[in-house]
């Protein structure tokens, strides 16, 4: 977008606003009108004979007429270029109006001084410069017609409309002025907003290029990899001596933590950039059960922790979301709970939402090391972990949580956590899944 | 800058436009259209009903107690006050018909006037007083001298309900600043002291 159309579409919202503003004010002064000239001069009369007075017949009829087109510009068409100028001329008809129903009474007068003012919210001179010359020309017709309708004197009102009229333009002038310096810092803003789209416009590019760079290297890096863990599995069954054994399984760990990482780095990359859609489909939640189960039997059976995973009841036993996407999130949290935890256990759990029968809660507790207070905004950031020391001691990249909780804000729920230092910790999201 | 306009935006505008033109217009027909003025008598002598100042010139106002116009010839007769204090003796009534109770005369208009300093202000029942003036318009003034020659009549506000300078005010400070003796009119704006039925049967 150029600047000359941003600049363009904050003054359509100058005068949008303007509109608006102008509307309310509009039908306030018009139930005003009506209420003074109730109050101040109901009807008039006649020896003993009323009729209601034609300053409340003026107040709801001519009133209902000054306010009527510019209701319009302000309410079905803000906004627009001409709206400003038939506002600006209502308004001062309005001060005529005002002017009349309180007797021309001088304090009355301040109504134009206030209203020119606030016409300078529209940040257009020549919309001022629009009321001023109706007041000119009201002045002028007046003066000439009626001179002591308006200046209480007969003389002089060749160019009284001319003194008149000069220090209405004096305040104009300074309005107008304050008009130019807004318009200004208007076109700044554009300016600014502008190099802001442009800076905005390259970091996505150079996001997009970046999840495309992730993409084709992670694709290179995965195919030997692959070919590395599928042949360190087939020299571990091959008879190779036992210490030789122990080389190749660290080769497969180090080959599986390598695989994880450029796996995640690839959704991280892709969730950042807004390109990773979540894909529902039917599935069995025992499914997931026996997933978790078969991944981390091994390592809980190793720090002998105990590993639990109970459905409620009430859950259906298949269910609609994206399981491969549940899945990943499951096992992060559930990684990172035994990775924490020495004593104790892991238990997962799935139930339904007490008030929303589409919404599942699930839960990973964990008897662990627990989280400090303050951190634990902190580990959901990407490549943040709780320590510096963290990954030190227990690996990881600090990419898992960050992701996870991506992944579950993508399917439409919040991850939360709760922990208590040296007792463990509680992760817990809700997402809507709906019966198959 | 060029605005674009539909033409039916157009016409919309100039309908608008001259509606509000045509409207304004009838507000200042209204706002300067004097009421009937009838001559005065030019020498009137003391009666029971009204007595003329024996030191100073006598301003009498005659007003409708409900007229909302009145309001501002009743603060210009105040500022009339203020600017001829101790010159001239002021004195309003204020018409009431026999239908009317005391609370239809003692309305804001009434009070107003009992605020003007030394003003006497009295009803004037059925409006016998005016009629014997030939005052037609609420507002309607009359200045005599104390020996009863008439110096002036008519209103005292630049236009109908509106308050400040005028003729009338300036003839009346001119007339008793320098003893002008001519007499002066000035259009009166306000409402009729009487009802058309009421006024057709007094001047029979």
């Amino acid at each position: 977008m150029e600047i000359a159309k941003l600049f363009e579409e904050q003054k359509h919202n100058v005068r949008k606003r303007g509109d608006r503003a102008f509307g309310w004010l509009m039908l306030g002064q018009w139930l005003f009108a009506v209420i003074l000239a109730l109050t101040f001069s109901p009807y008039t009369w006649s020896g003993e004979n009323q009729e209601l007075h034609i300053h409340v017949w003026m107040a709801t009829v001519l009133g209902g007429i000054i306010t009527s087109l510019p209701l319009y510009f302000a309410f079905i068409r803000p906004g627009e270029q001409i709206g400003g100028y038939v506002i600006a001329v209502a308004q001062m008809c309005f001060s005529a109006l005002f002017i009349h129903l309180m007797g021309g009474r001088i304090e009355a007068h301040f109504h134009v001084f206030g209203s020119l003012a606030f016409l300078a919210t529209y940040r257009n001179w020549r919309i001022l410069l629009v009321a001023s010359a109706v007041i000119i020309l009201d002045h002028f017709i007046r003066g000439f017609y009626f001179p002591f309708t308006l200046y209480g004197v007969t003389t002089g009102v060749e160019w009284r409309w001319l003194e008149h009229g000069a220090w209405i333009l004096f305040e104009v002038a300074f309005l107008s002025y304050a008009c130019a310096q807004a318009n200004k810092e208007m076109l700044q803003t554009a300016v600014t907003h502008w190099e802001l789209m442009n800076t905005r416009l390259d970091t996505e590019n150079l996001n997009i290029k970046r999840t495309q760079f992730f993409s084709v290297i992670s694709h290179e890096i995965r195919t030997p990899l692959n070919g590395i863990i599928g042949f360190s599995d087939f020299l571990k069954e091959s008879p190779i001596p036992q210490e030789q054994k122990e080389y190749v399984s660290i080769i497969k760990q180090c080959s599986d933590t390598l695989l994880k990482l450029v796996n995640d780095l690839l959704d991280f990359s892709r969730i950042d950039s807004g390109r990773l859609d979540i894909d529902p489909h039917n599935f069995k939640v025992q499914d997931i059960r026996e997933y978790l189960e078969k991944v981390f039997s091994l390592e809980c059976r190793k720090k002998s922790l105990r590993f639990s995973f109970e459905i409620a009841p009430n859950v259906p036993s298949e269910l609609v979301g994206d399981s491969h996407r549940i899945r990943q999130v499951l096992t992060n949290i559930v990684g990172n709970a035994i990775k924490f935890t020495e004593n104790g256990g892991i238990r997962v759990h799935l139930r339904p939402h007490p008030t929303d029968a589409d919404i599942y809660q699930w839960t990973v507790e964990d008897t662990g090391v627990g989280i400090k207070k303050d951190n634990l905004a902190k580990i959901f950031s990407p490549y943040t972990q709780e320590f510096s020391s963290t990954s030190r001691k227990y690996g990881g990249s600090g990419l898992g949580l960050a992701i996870s909780k991506k992944l579950v804000e993508l399917m439409g729920g919040q991850l939360s956590v709760e922990s208590t230092l040296g007792k463990g910790t509680v992760f817990f999201f809700s997402i809507p899944l709906k019966p198959s | 800058m060029v605005i674009k306009l539909f033409r039916w935006q157009a016409l919309a505008l100039a309908v608008w436009l001259i509606s509000l033109v045509g409207g304004l217009r009838i507000l200042w027909g209204y706002e300067t259209t004097p009421g009937v003025q009838l001559r005065k008598s030019s020498r009137i002598r003391n009666t029971n009903l009204v007595q003329l100042a024996s030191q100073q010139p006598t301003l009498i106002m005659f007003a409708h107690p409900q007229c909302p116009c009145t309001k501002a010839s009743l603060l210009e007769l105040q500022d009339l006050e203020r600017k001829l204090h101790g010159l001239v003796k002021v004195k309003v009534f204020f018409i009431r018909p026999v239908s009317k109770d005391r609370n239809w005369l003692e309305s804001s208009s009434w009070a107003l006037a009992k605020t003007i300093p030394g003003a006497e202000v009295s009803a004037d029942p059925q409006g016998t007083l005016a009629r014997m003036f030939n005052a037609q318009v609420s507002g309607e003034t009359v200045l005599y001298s104390t020996d009863g020659e008439l110096l002036f009549e008519g209103g005292v506000t630049p236009s109908r309900g509106h308050v400040g300078e005028n003729h009338g005010t300036q003839a009346i400070i001119e007339t008793i600043l320098t003893g002008r003796t001519s007499i002066v009119h000035t259009p009166i704006y306000g409402c009729a002291l009487f009802s058309e039925e009421q006024g057709k049967v007094a001047w029979k």
